[in-house]
Formats: C-alpha cells, structure tokens, sequence
C-alpha cells in the first residue's frame, strides 16, 4: 500500500514540493521508511502485545521494569524538586517565634499521645493474656517505616501515588500503607529506590473491614472518587448506622486487623434493589498526606531492632 | 536548508523535558486537559527526521513512559509506534502544511494515540467513565504550533 502511495503521487508531490519548498525540507524524504512501513508497525504490534500480555498476565518483565525505572529515577526527583525546596525553605526561614510555637503544641500532642499510650500498652498485654487463654497468636504490634509521597499517577482514571522507598529499604508488593489517620493503601510495584502505592478509593482496589461497633464484615470497595467508597453486597438488614467507624478485619491476609478505613456517612434502602447503598468516607487524607507509614508485618526489618529497645524500656518504666 | 544529522542532544533534552512535563502533579480539570507532551516531541522529531526517528525509536520511548507512568509495560510503546506509523504514511503531505493544518493532524493523531490508550486500559484494568481525555487532544493540537517553532528554533541555532 505505501509502495502504490509513492509511485503514483510522487511526480505531483515533487512539483508541488519544489513550488512551494519552505527551504528546510530534503528532498530524499520522499523515500522515508519505503515499503517496509507497514511491516515494521506490525512487528512492533506484535511485540508490544507479547511485552503486555507478559508484563499483566506473568512476572517476566518486573526486572526490565526495575532497571528502567532506576535510569528514570532522576525524572521524578526533579519534579518533586520544586516541593522539596519549598518545603526546606519553610523549615529552614522560620521564626525563632514560631518554632517556639510549633514545638509547644508538638509537646503538648506528645503528652496526650503518651498518656494514651500508657493505658494502650496495658491493655495490650491483657489481650495477648486473655488471646492465650484462648489458645489464638498473640497480638503483635506492626513496625513502620515512614516514607515521603513524590509523585502521583498523572493519569486521571487511576488513584496511586509513588513513594521514595523501594525494596532496598525492604518493601514488597503488597505490603499495607497507613497515614496517620488510616488506612492508605497498597504497594503494588516496587522498584529499587522507589514503590507504587494504590490507594483505596482505585477502582480496582477492595478492602476486607468490619464495624467497629458490632464486627458486622463487609468489603469496601473504591469507586475511582477520592472521598468516597462504596459497602457492597450489605443486604438491608444489616446492622449499620450512619458514623460507624469501619476498621478493617484482617481477613484475606492482606491488611493488618484493627487499622480504621472509612466512616459510613450515607445508608440508602431501596425496596427494588436486593442490597443497601451505604457510602463511606475514606478516613487517611488520601489527597493530603505527605508523608505516610509502610507497615511490616512478615519480615523483620532492620529498623525494628532500633524500635523495640525504646517500648521496652518505656514499659520497664511503666 | 536544514541540517542533514538531527541534534541528538537536543533530541534527549526535550525526551527528558516532556516526560518531566507528563507527570507533573494537576487536579482536576488540568489533569485531563495536560497537553500530552511526550507524544508532541515525538511528532516533532519524526516529522522532522523521518529517517532517525520511526516507528522504532517511538516505540522504545514509549516502553520508557510506561515504566515512567506505572503503565503496563507496551502500551504507551504500543501507541506511540501507532503515532509514528500514522506520521510517516502521510510525511510528504504533513512537512507540507503550515502550523495550523499540522495542528489539526496533531489533534487526529493525538486522539487516536489517547483512544488506543483508554482502549488497551480498559480491557487491563477499568474504562474511561467519561471522554474527558480527549481534552488531551485538544490542548496539544494548541500546544503544538509553538512547541515546533520553538524546537525548530533551537536545532537550528
């Protein structure tokens, strides 16, 4: 076909060519690519194909993927420059006034913290007591590893954010992300010194939960809308209000139990559907947080040697 | 009369630049209409250097958009490669045009690379709920006549 386009429009393109010649054009353009246009696309067709059908149905090509996002690491860390420096600029140019300030109030949110967290560690043991009692695992606290978000999916249609730890620092796929709110997200790719956290409100993103106030389970489910996610399959029976805190159940083995989600904030029956819309708004500021917590669970990461000699000797304190 | 050898410093530099460009964080409305950068510098350079810059050349920066974008690996490739076929089977009519007509095509070819894209998407992961992407479109066919004097500019200093 594009043989056929060449000998037959040649003498006429030529001329109009040489009338009209804005100057930098070569003349030897006319033969570009040749015949062998078509053949070339569907070799790449095919194997773009092949590189999809690898990559979304088997694990072959994650190397691939890890060497090359290491060469383009320096795209992502010079658009998260700008915000960098903004932010150390603020650090660095603040009163003496207001650093006073801030570390007061942090003080003082230390204390509350602390004093929760004195009745939170007896608590704890009497778990772990009664959980041995009842012939269960003991209740272990997760360590953390705090990570900074420096980039986001530019892609409208899909909810994930990349973060700046990858699995030199241990992380894994799969691995639960929490803020300091709630419940994040998971590490879906992961690269050597970055990782891509798909946050729950995706599409294609579900969480086992149950009530806080009842243990009624359900799975919430993101509906591609930062602020809102959907209970599914609830029949109307259930019992869930309007404010019930959701924490998720830890069943599916992917997220950690306990950890809060979402607050119901809507519940509609419909007499002509089969189950209840209720609407949940997610708690962790999904468009908001900078900085967010990955949670180890299986594997015990070098930080958490560095962790446990502080809460045990806050607790021989206590 | 154009330089034979395309400046291939220049040829990274503005790969370099649009992928910067392509995930720099927008909300809303932005988010849909970003001009789609990486697909306007490889129009230039294939347009331009036909020869140097085809439908392989695209397609391996495409595969590095993927992996810059978390994308299944082929798919922007994929597209991409389209966009260079599409260029290259009507070159001689396309180095003809003044701006504004290439800046039609450039809306055509950028739908169709976008289309293709949503499309692959949606049979991977979940379809576009809407046609707001088209925006894309339509930004870059008005990015495009000062992207390509700027860079003609440039190669030519």
């Amino acid at each position: 076909m594009p043989r056929l386009l060449f000998s037959q429009g040649w003498s006429r393109e030529a001329a109009v060519r040489w009338f009209f010649s804005p100057g930098d054009l070569v003349i030897k353009n006319i033969f570009v690519e040749g015949p062998y246009l078509g053949t070339r696309m569907i070799l790449v067709g095919v194997l773009s194909a092949l590189l999809v059908v690898a990559d979304a149905k088997f694990d072959f090509v994650s190397p691939v993927r890890q060497t090359l996002s290491t060469a383009l690491a320096p795209v992502q860390w010079l658009v998260s420059a700008p915000g960098d420096i903004v932010e150390w600029t603020e650090d660095t140019v603040k009163s003496r006034d207001q650093l006073q300030a801030e570390n007061a109030a942090l003080k003082n949110r230390l204390f509350i913290l602390e004093a929760k967290s004195q009745r939170l560690s007896s608590l704890s043991a009497e778990v772990n007591r009664l959980r041995e009692l009842l012939n269960a695992s003991s209740f272990v606290d997760d360590s953390v590893l705090v990570s900074e978000i420096i980039g986001i999916n530019p892609d409208p249609y899909l909810h994930e954010v990349v973060v700046n730890k990858g699995f030199e620092d241990g992380i894994f796929v799969g691995q639960p992300v929490l803020d300091s709110y709630g419940l994040v997200g998971q590490v879906t790719q992961v690269a050597p010194l970055t990782s891509r956290v798909l946050l729950i409100s995706d599409h294609n993103h579900a969480v086992p939960i149950q009530v806080n106030r009842n243990g009624v389970r359900g799975i919430l489910v993101g509906i591609g809308v930062l602020d809102q996610l959907e209970l599914v399959n609830i029949p109307d029976t259930a019992d869930i209000q309007e404010g019930d805190l959701l924490v998720s159940s830890g069943l599916g083995g992917k997220f950690p139990p306990g950890y809060p989600v979402a607050r119901v904030n809507s519940i509609t029956h419909d007499p002509g559907e089969p189950f209840a819309k209720i609407e949940a708004e997610p708690l962790a500021e999904l468009n908001r947080s900078r900085h967010i917590l990955m949670v180890f669970r299986k594997p015990e990461p070098i930080l958490r040697a560095s962790e446990k000699n502080p809460t045990e000797q806050t607790a021989m304190a206590q | 009369m154009a330089r034979e050898e395309p400046h291939y410093l220049l040829f990274f530099a503005s790969c370099f630049l649009a992928f910067c460009l392509s995930i720099v964080p927008l909300s809303g409305l932005a988010a849909n209409a970003r001009p789609e950068f990486v697909c306007l510098v490889m129009f230039y350079w294939t347009l331009k250097h036909p020869q140097q810059f085809g439908i392989f050349v695209s397609w391996i920066v495409g595969l590095l958009w993927d992996v810059l974008m978390g994308s299944t690996l082929g798919v922007h490739g994929l597209a991409l490669a389209l966009q260079a076929y599409l260029i290259l089977s009507m070159i001689q009519r396309l180095q003809m045009y003044p701006l504004l007509q290439q800046s039609f095509v450039v809306f055509i070819v950028v739908g169709i690379v976008l289309m293709l894209y949503r499309w692959i998407e949606g049979f991977l992961a979940q379809p576009a709920r809407d046609m707001a992407y088209m925006l894309g479109a339509v930004s870059s066919a008005i990015v495009w006549p000062f992207l390509s004097v700027s860079l003609r500019r440039l190669e030519n200093a």
